[in-house]
């Protein structure tokens, strides 16, 4: 359940941060090499938040092999 | 010529990974020649399933392996496998940049110029298998205690999985065989769930490991001593080339590589452990591993399959591993592979091998805990 809610999480920050990025044009912009830079960056960090959203909300749970362990 | 015989038998990835760069430079339907080449070897697997051989010692005991040879390879797969994702991203140029489709000459070669739509598909498919493949260095120089360790963790940054390298170390190794190794599998679960459960897991090792050190060391978590964000760090420079040759369809492409090398690296996580336990705080022994020594998948995955035997003595080199009685599924591991794809199948072939370890294998605690597990 907690991993539902995480993967949830996870999609609507990373189309909020897709949704940031068209509206800066970055899908027309990639080949300059700022742009390049600073999209690849963004990616980067919105991959990394997504992970500690994961980590946050389901915390050990995914892991046990018991429910009660 | 035995010492050249042990050594030369290593090199399958490193030249099959060639093959995949120079047939996505060549273009056209040579884009495929990554993916034609895993379902060759699959077949090879196959057919040599049955023979086994160990490892070579001269009358001393002494290993045949040249550790400067083995190591110079390894090293030399991290601007290999850099070559791969630039051809990768020199073919999504082409394509985003829409090349007319020629045929063009370089140093007397003639290649493809231009890629379709359906050839891109072939070389990003080629480029994630051989990047997956190629985790097994990654996996190797993770127990080196100098500079190897480093360049483990550049290898697994081009799969945007940097933190491997420590998590296997201090987590897969220590913990194995128990819930607190999120690398091994317990029964039941199956391939694709835990592909996903052991990324963010030993992801997850690496960012607490982190958190909890700078802490003592009363640092910021956004500090350049965070391993954690310097191993994502350590990624960028693929993205970089990704978004700048390809845009959205670059990004996409990466993705499918970044998944396709995670999957095959969760995929030899799954088969190397599946189902065995190890009761907390006692040591390791070879038979908390399964051990894929077929001759082919040996040579092929430079040893990797002897699990047995490099759960126990983790800092021996790959050609010093050897046939230590560990439970074995008595196949390679691309057959293997592909049972692994289709759940049922894989439970069913594995249901009279872990039985088997609980009667012969398992001591009273483990077979109290595989007990519990198999009533759940």
């Amino acid at each position: 359940m907690k991993s539902i809610k995480a993967i949830l999480i996870m999609s609507i920050w990373t189309i909020f941060a897709l949704i940031i990025l068209y509206l800066f044009d970055a899908h027309i912009n990639y080949r300059q090499i700022q742009w390049s830079i600073g999209i690849a960056l963004a990616l980067l960090i919105v991959h990394m938040v997504n992970m500690v959203i994961y980590f946050n909300i389901t915390g050990k749970e995914p892991y046990k092999w018991f429910k009660n362990s | 010529m035995k010492t050249f015989y042990v050594n030369a038998r290593y090199l399958i990835v490193p030249l099959m990974t060639i093959a995949t760069i120079f047939g996505i430079f060549l273009g056209n339907n040579f884009v495929w020649l990554g993916v034609i080449l895993f379902g060759f070897n699959t077949i090879i697997d196959t057919l040599t399933k049955d023979i086994h051989l160990r490892a070579d010692f001269d009358e001393d005991g002494n290993s045949f392996g040249i550790k400067k040879f083995q190591y110079a390879v390894m090293y030399l797969m991290l601007p290999t496998f850099i070559v791969l994702q630039i051809i990768l991203a020199w073919r999504l140029f082409h394509y985003t940049s829409a090349y007319p489709i020629e045929v063009l000459s370089l140093f007397g070669i003639t290649y493809q110029s231009g890629i379709s739509g359906i050839n891109l598909i072939g070389a990003t498919l080629s480029a994630g298998l051989w990047a997956g493949l190629g985790i097994i260095y990654g996996h190797e120089l993770s127990h080196n205690r100098k500079e190897g360790f480093f360049i483990s963790r550049l290898i697994m940054s081009l799969s945007g999985a940097s933190h491997f390298t420590y998590a296997h170390v201090y987590n897969h190794h220590l913990d194995l065989g128990h819930e607190d190794d999120p690398a091994t599998a317990p029964r039941g679960r199956n391939v694709y769930h835990h592909a996903w459960l052991s990324h963010v897991g030993q992801s997850k090792y690496s960012f607490d490991l982190e958190r909890d050190k700078l802490k003592k060391q009363r640092k910021s978590f956004f500090s350049l001593s965070n391993k954690w964000i310097i191993g994502y760090l350590y990624s960028l420079p693929s993205i970089i080339i990704f978004v700048w040759a390809g845009g959205v369809i670059g990004i996409l492409s990466l993705l499918v590589v970044w998944v396709i090398s995670n999957f095959l690296l969760e995929a030899l996580n799954f088969m190397g452990h599946y189902g065995l336990i190890r009761e907390h705080g006692k040591p390791v022994e070879h038979r908390h591993s399964w051990d894929n020594d077929n001759v082919f998948t040996s040579w092929f995955f430079i040893e990797i399959g002897r699990q047995g035997d490099h759960h126990v003595r983790g800092e021996t080199y790959f050609w010093e591993l050897d046939d230590v009685d560990a439970p074995n599924y008595g196949i390679g591991y691309f057959s293997l592979f592909v049972l692994t794809l289709i759940p049922p199948l894989f439970r069913k072939f594995t249901k009279e091998l872990l039985e088997d370890w609980d009667r012969n294998k398992a001591t009273d605690s483990e077979r109290k805990i595989a007990h519990q597990i198999g009533n759940l």
